[in-house]
């Protein structure tokens, strides 16, 4: 299967102007929705509270899009892709990754920066063009904007009647990378929080080198956020300084910053602005891309869990916060059930995660999330390690995993393993030996 | 045949004649599978390449010539049978580089012409954005240009071929075919930081009409939008000046003006700022723009933002002014930004409280303690990689051992941490070096003010802080560069410590009613640690009365880089990384003369770990190469040496030969051999005749035949007697005798070559010699390289020592010739008990300097050399540095004279003549260096600096400048008397000179630091009883008071 979507949009993204202020149209592709795929949905229409918090916001989220942090060589072709937008009933979401997927951007427009207009359910790729950018740049805060995400007239079009301007990019990349920033997201911890204009000046301060720049230590002190170039007791990580640069647009309507951390060194970067919220999620360090953590891949192999996902999905309903303790008496599952199965459905890309409200959301992508997910690199070589009977149960209990070139030993629980890849990415989950054993255990159950 | 068998036999022929047949006759449906089999050729090409490449039937050129002409024959393929986009695609651009036949090239423009014009436009578009052209630029841009002339066509859009398009002489500019859309399009790429002369160039053509300011701006505005790179930002904000923007320019007005200086680099922001100022008109608008400002780190966009503010005041409304002032400086830790702020609304809105910070919260930061970090094996890395581990060299802004950047700092701050978790790190040897630096003036300031808050952030304020206050007070004292950084990082922890007293000169510049930001943030420092000290407060100790670490030792890193290494790696492979890496070409001066004795040492270590054969075959070149680098000269004594051991022929005999051997004529086969002159001497040794280069000279040749002793006894000898195990070239007694404790043999040149080396200081000389006594008598030096009576070893060295060493050097000058000297030590082993020895050498040290006198000094076989400097025999041939880093032996006095004079008479010590290849050889430095090595005296200093000053060679303002200085730097033991002798004298003088005050301030400042009973002259003390409330008085009663107490 293709890692592209082969619809594409009805037309460009434009902002135009119209009486009495502009009109924003956002193009959108195919899309998941409570009624199943719908090619070019219909999310919202209304005017914003903020247009230039609105239109400085989206430009983040394409600046990540079409930025690498990183110069890996091969990653021109997978950058200046377009955002994702999820419609959650009260709110949008618009998501990227930057070109080495080492940078995750969301940028919410919450209730309260989209009037009272109503929002639908779903999610799918927008248009943002080079001239919509460029448009986009010039938009003032007195001017009323009127944002259409998808075109209601165009539901009623025929097929015949639209054409495809360009095709859709989802990659298979970013399709692993929502799930893994999800799942980390959920694993955070908060490490610092600023207002006004200590949060400004902070990310003023930062690196503006040619990215991913150094890597500092934020020691939070009365006197504002110090650099420092060592860990400390007190500091807090920010490995690729520069990748922080993506809030740029932002930074002058910043009214707090709260940073937070995840144990393998991920941050992430929740700037509030007005009616809205940009978050930054950067990965442990520059050269790591969310899509290669395999933090989940685990989840994936448990049957069980599995099951109660499924379970637990029927009830999700496009929730914009998915409240666990209601899902445990609706469907009689315990809470420790209902949160593994919630991270099953995370990693299995049907779950976002939301740092403010500390819970999940729904989030279906238009595309076979699982399939995709299953196609990871270290899940196949799993598979076909215990396919070809390469797991073995060694005498003590543990297992014996054939390699290409040796054995790896095994505990019994398949929670160690002896090869490089434990040795030197402790935090990346689960190689493919850990992975054999479990996938052999639930065939030979 | 198919016309793709017949394509790719034309590939394999090479045939350019065969594939224009061939192409000319292709019919529609050939051409389509010539174009589908091209579009997937290419692991097809690359087999064929490396066939044809590899085929011993071609000559090497013939090889070049095909391998280059695989490439334009899939060009012509290309543009003759497929598609214009998938054709530019499929041309491999930048190997397009190399044709030795222009006709390759014109057989690609006969196909371009060949084509319609919508081809060509579109093969030309998707051409122009080629990612990479490389080294092909010319040639890619001459296709292409020809191509799109040819067809009358427009510049295609791409800003590769653009940027091939943008001359750097702008007559050249205007007159390019395709102006003015090739500037639109390299512009619109984000090119515009390529040449810094485009903003100028631009607006040149401007004024001559070629190019459209309009359009030029619309496009540059708009690439503001975009990631463009910083340097295309600087170069398109300097065109906005150049071109007069203004605010009818900007189509997107406030709102765009504000995006972009909020995300592009400051230049810009500089640039748009002044408009955005002008259109900004609502409260919010003026917010925006502060809100802006103030989160970055420009100081001249906040300097530029102050002004408008307090010049439009009236216009935008007084209280919104000050209130945008007051958020302007809200978190800026800047106290002269601060205090210029305060000031202007002082004057916008007399009477309005000025925007002093509120005092802080502690966080505990002096409670906490560093944490062991994980991952030093980097650390580990980096040091097997540089070497570098010393505090001079990592804060010095002179470092030239290492590139230090943010990686190497970070690691560093991790590894003093660690450290200091461990209870294994010396806040001391930091604080010395410190101000060690200071008072050189190399310290990087930035530098240590980022380490000193990494270590504050880190867990190390307690351990830290006293250290940190106590150099930051010498960098003070000297105004170094970066101070109010420096300060102000300070004030910020200042809060988080328990009060500490202002360090005086700290104190001094906070009271010293200046309005720089130093003193700015001198006085909020002040302010930070708990007022400025009280006269009657105790003075601070720094404990700077401790004589400085030997510093003419060896270092450790030093010995590690030369010996450590290879050693422990037992290979001869570290030995080739070793010899064969930049920094022996880059280490710092001081350790260069004993260098090719340590190089010697390696072989020999390696020869005996690894075998003399595996040294021969993978050591040698690299050494003999390096040799020849390091040294710049035609022919290298140990490079000779290693040449003749590494080609087998060495022996006893053919060291006997060489030995014998006379230096030839000027005018013969060496001087005409360059460069493979060690190799003359393998060729003459082999003959059986050999002649030296006469410019090898007595001690060349020595060097030379110590070489061949050294190298013809490994493995057995793992290392020579004589090296040094001393900067400056000398050995230690107790390392020799260690040396000659261990088995193996000794070679008669190298025991008394050791004995001319042996340093003449130590102390425990007497002791040491006992151990002789416990020596077998019967051991002597190797026969079969002695060439003659072996010398008993112990005998040897007793009569050495027993005998004074090499005893009074005290030069003669010749009375008739006053450039001629000579001097009159007697040495108790003399050359000419060696047989092998080279004549004449003993007599060198007594006659005229020789012209090979480099080398006398690196053996150290003729001490007393810089006499002649003194005398000035070789004025032109020894620059001052060296003479301070060898100094007199035996000649203190010139010395002290030099020295004194060298430190007094030049406001920097660090800038005297070499100091910037050599930052560890200061003046302060090696001042210090000769006291501990006994050249030196205290007297001696106090007789120069005297002298200095009665011969109006030294004023006492400089003098005391000179003397905090050297205080500071670790030598106040030795430099304390000749200030207070100084003082004293001039005291007695009446009327007392200029600069009294300053130089009695100065003792005052530091009189605490020496250990009592201080001895104070009568002239201080008189000055001190007399009436009166002068200053001079006053310091002198503080002198008195200070060492009475």
């Amino acid at each position: 299967m293709s890692d592209l979507l082969h619809v594409g949009y009805s037309g460009a993204s434009v902002l135009r102007p119209v009486d009495g202020g502009q009109e924003l149209s956002l193009a959108t592709a195919l899309g998941a929705t409570p009624t199943g795929l719908v090619e070019r949905p219909f999310f919202f229409q209304g005017f914003l509270a903020r247009p230039d918090v609105a239109a400085a916001g989206l430009l983040a989220v394409a600046d990540v899009a079409a930025t690498k942090y990183v110069d890996l060589g091969e990653l021109q072709r997978t950058a200046n892709l377009d955002p994702v937008v999820t419609a959650g009933g009260d709110r949008l979401r618009f998501e990227s990754f930057s070109g080495c997927n080492g940078v995750h951007a969301r940028f919410d427009l919450l209730p309260e920066g989209l009037g009272s207009a109503e929002v639908g359910w779903g999610t799918t790729n927008v248009d943002v063009n080079q001239p919509l950018r460029s448009a986009l740049a010039k938009v003032g805060r007195t001017e009323a904007l009127h944002l259409s995400v998808g075109r209601e007239e165009l539901r009623a079009a025929t097929l015949e009647a639209t054409h495809v301007e360009r095709r859709v990019r989802l990659p298979e990349r970013w399709v692993r990378g929502l799930a893994e920033v999800s799942v980390i997201g959920a694993a955070m911890t908060p490490a610092l929080t600023l207002t006004g204009a200590a949060a400004r000046h902070l990310l003023g301060t930062l690196s503006r080198v040619k990215p991913p720049g150094p890597d500092v230590h934020l020691l939070p002190t009365p006197r504002g956020v110090r650099q420092t170039a060592s860990a400390g007791p007190a500091t807090v990580p920010l490995q690729g300084s520069a990748r922080i640069r993506g809030a740029d647009r932002l930074a002058r309507f910043v009214t707090a910053l709260a940073v937070h951390r995840h144990p393998s060194g991920a941050t992430a970067w929740l700037i509030e602005v007005p009616g809205a919220r940009l978050t930054l999620l950067l990965s442990a360090t520059p050269y790591r891309g969310f899509s290669g953590e395999g933090g989940l891949l685990s989840l994936l192999c448990t049957p069980d869990v599995a099951r109660i996902g499924t379970r637990l999905h029927e009830h999700l309903a496009w929730s914009p916060t998915v409240d666990a303790a209601a899902l445990g008496e609706t469907t009689g599952l315990t809470p420790a059930e209902v949160e593994a199965g919630l991270a099953w459905l995370a990693a299995s890309g049907r779950l976002g995660y939301d740092l403010v409200d500390q819970a999940w959301f729904h989030r279906e992508l238009p595309v076979d999330a699982d399939a995709v997910l299953r196609r990871n690199p270290r899940l196949r070589k799993a598979q076909r390690l215990a396919d070809d009977g390469s797991v073995v149960a060694s005498g003590d209990g543990g297992w014996l995993v054939a390699g290409s070139e040796e054995s790896y030993r095994l505990d019994r629980d398949a929670t160690t393993c002896t090869c490089r890849w434990t040795e030197e990415s402790p935090d990346r989950g689960p190689c493919s030996h850990r992975l054999a054993v479990l996938l052999h255990r639930t065939s030979s159950e | 045949m198919t016309a793709v068998d017949d394509i790719k036999a034309r590939f394999e022929a090479a045939d350019l004649d065969g594939l224009d047949r061939v192409l000319d006759s292709l019919g529609d449906d050939d051409r389509s599978a010539v174009a589908a089999w091209l579009g997937g050729s290419k692991r097809w090409c690359r087999d064929l390449r490396t066939r044809l490449y590899g085929a011993e039937d071609h000559s090497a050129a013939e090889r070049e010539w095909i391998y280059h002409r695989m490439d334009w024959m899939v060009a012509i393929t290309a543009v003759a049978a497929m598609a214009p986009v998938a054709a530019a695609e499929r041309i491999g651009w930048p190997d397009l580089y190399d044709f030795s036949d222009s006709g390759v090239i014109e057989r690609l423009h006969a196909r371009l012409r060949a084509r319609d014009a919508a081809w060509v436009a579109a093969f030309a578009e998707r051409a122009s954005w080629a990612r990479d052209v490389g080294w092909s630029g010319e040639f890619y841009s001459a296709v292409l240009h020809q191509a799109l002339l040819h067809h009358d066509l427009p510049c295609p859009s791409g800003g590769t071929f653009a940027q091939t398009r943008m001359h750097h002489d702008v007559d050249e500019l205007a007159a390019e075919p395709l102006m003015p859309d090739v500037l639109y399009a390299w512009l619109d790429a984000g090119l515009g930081g390529d040449f810094t002369g485009r903003p100028d160039q631009i607006a040149t053509l401007v004024e001559r009409d070629i190019v459209a300011r309009e359009r030029v701006l619309d496009i540059a505005l708009e690439t503001l939008t975009r990631a463009t790179p910083v340097s295309h930002q600087r170069s398109v904000a300097k065109t906005f000046t150049r071109l007069c923007l203004t605010t009818d320019d900007v189509p997107g007005g406030l709102p765009y003006l504000l995006g972009v200086i909020s995300t592009c680099t400051g230049a810009v922001g500089a640039a748009l700022l002044p408009l955005a100022f002008e259109l900004a008109t609502e409260t919010h608008d003026v917010d925006e723009i502060v809100s802006i400002v103030a989160a970055r780190t420009e100081r001249k966009q906040k300097q530029m933002t102050l002004t408008w503010l307090a010049h439009d005041a009236a216009a935008l409304g007084v209280e919104t002014a000050v209130d945008a002032i007051r958020r302007l400086v809200e978190s800026d830790d800047d106290a002269s930004f601060v205090a210029k702020a305060d000031k202007v609304i002082g004057g916008i809105a007399p009477g309005t409280a000025s925007s002093a910070p509120t005092q802080p919260m502690r966080i505990g930061l002096w409670d906490l303690a560093p944490a062991p970090a994980a991952g030093m094996d980097q650390w580990e890395w980096w040091q097997r990689k540089s070497g570098d581990t010393a505090w001079l060299d990592f804060l010095s802004n002179r470092s030239t051992t290492t590139n230090i950047d943010a990686g190497v700092e970070s690691l560093k701050v991790t590894k003093t941490l660690h450290d200091m978790s461990s209870g294994t790190f010396s806040v001391d040897t930091f604080q010395t070096a410190g101000l060690h630096l200071v008072a050189d003036g190399t310290m990087h300031v930035p530098r240590l003010t980022r380490l000193l808050e990494s270590w504050f952030a880190g867990g190390a304020l307690s351990l830290t802080w006293d250290a940190a206050l106590t150099v930051s007070e010498a960098a003070a004292a000297r105004r170094l560069t970066g101070l109010s950084g420096l300060l102000r990082m300070l004030c910020t922890y200042a809060h988080e410590c328990p009060p500490r007293p202002t360090p005086p000169k700290i104190a001094a510049l906070a009271a010293s009613g200046e309005r720089t930001k130093a003193a700015t943030e001198a006085r909020r420092l002040a302010e930070g640690l708990g007022g400025l000290t009280h006269p009657d407060e105790a003075p601070v100790l720094r404990n700077l009365w401790r004589p400085p670490s030997d510093p003419v030792r060896v270092t450790e890193r030093f010995r590690w880089q030369m010996l450590k290494r290879p050693v422990e790696a037992a290979t001869v492979e570290h030995l080739r990384c070793l010899t064969g890496q930049t920094w022996l070409g880059t280490t710092p001066t001081p350790y260069e003369w004993i260098r090719p004795a340590y190089i010697l040492q390696l072989v020999l270590h390696a020869a005996h770990d690894s075998g003399v054969a595996a040294t021969r075959a993978a050591a040698i070149a690299s050494i003999t190469h390096r040799c020849r680098e390091l040294h710049g000269m035609l022919f290298d004594p140990l490079e000779m040496a290693v040449d003749v051991w590494a080609s087998g022929l060495l022996d006893s005999e053919s060291l006997h030969l060489i030995a014998r051997a006379p230096f030839s004529e000027a005018d013969d086969a060496w001087s005409r051999k360059y460069p493979n002159l060690p190799s003359e001497l393998v060729a003459q040794v082999e003959s059986g005749s050999v002649t030296l280069p006469p410019n090898l000279g007595i001690a060349g040749k020595l060097h030379l035949l110590h070489a061949l002793e050294c190298l013809l006894l490994a493995p057995e000898q793992d290392r020579p007697l004589s090296t040094p195990t001393r900067s400056d070239g000398s050995l230690g007694l107790g390392a020799l005798l260690d040396r000659l404790e261990e088995p193996g043999p000794v070679g008669p040149i190298d025991l008394v070559l050791a004995l001319n080396r042996l340093a003449d200081v130590e102390p425990d000389g007497s002791t040491l010699a006992a151990r002789l006594d416990r020596w077998d008598p019967d051991r002597s030096t190797e026969p079969a390289v002695s060439g003659g009576a072996p010398l008993p070893v112990a005998a040897t060295v007793r009569r050495w020592l027993d005998g004074g060493g090499l005893g009074s050097l005290s030069p003669r000058i010749a009375s008739d010739h006053p450039r001629r000297w000579a001097h009159e030590g007697a040495r108790p082993v003399v050359w000419t008990e060696i047989a092998l020895a080279p004549l004449g050498l003993d007599e060198l040290a007594t006659r005229d300097r020789h012209p090979s006198f480099h080398l006398d000094f690196w053996l150290r076989i003729t001490p007393g050399w810089p006499d002649s400097v003194r005398t000035g025999a070789q004025e032109r041939a020894y620059p001052d540095a060296l003479l301070g880093q060898l100094g007199l032996r035996g000649h203190g006095r010139p010395t002290a004279d030099w020295l004194v004079g060298g430190l007094m008479a030049q406001p920097e010590a660090g800038h005297y003549h070499g100091a910037a290849r050599q930052p560890e050889q200061s003046l302060t430095t090696l001042a210090s260096t000769r006291m501990a090595q006994g050249w030196l005296s205290q007297d001696l200093l106090t007789e120069s600096v005297l002298r200095a000053f009665i011969e109006d060679d030294v004023t006492l303002t400089r003098a005391s400048q000179v003397f905090e200085t050297l205080f500071l730097a670790g030598g106040m033991v030795h430099w304390w008397h000749p200030a207070l002798a100084l003082a004293g004298h001039a005291c007695a003088m009446s009327p007392a000179p200029a600069g009294l005050d300053r130089l009695l301030t100065v003792l005052a400042d530091y009189v605490h630091e020496v250990p009592a009973p201080v001895a104070i002259p009568d002239g201080i003390r008189a000055w001190a009883a007399a009436t009166g409330d002068s200053r001079s008085t006053q310091e002198a009663r503080r002198i008195v008071a200070g060492a009475e107490s």
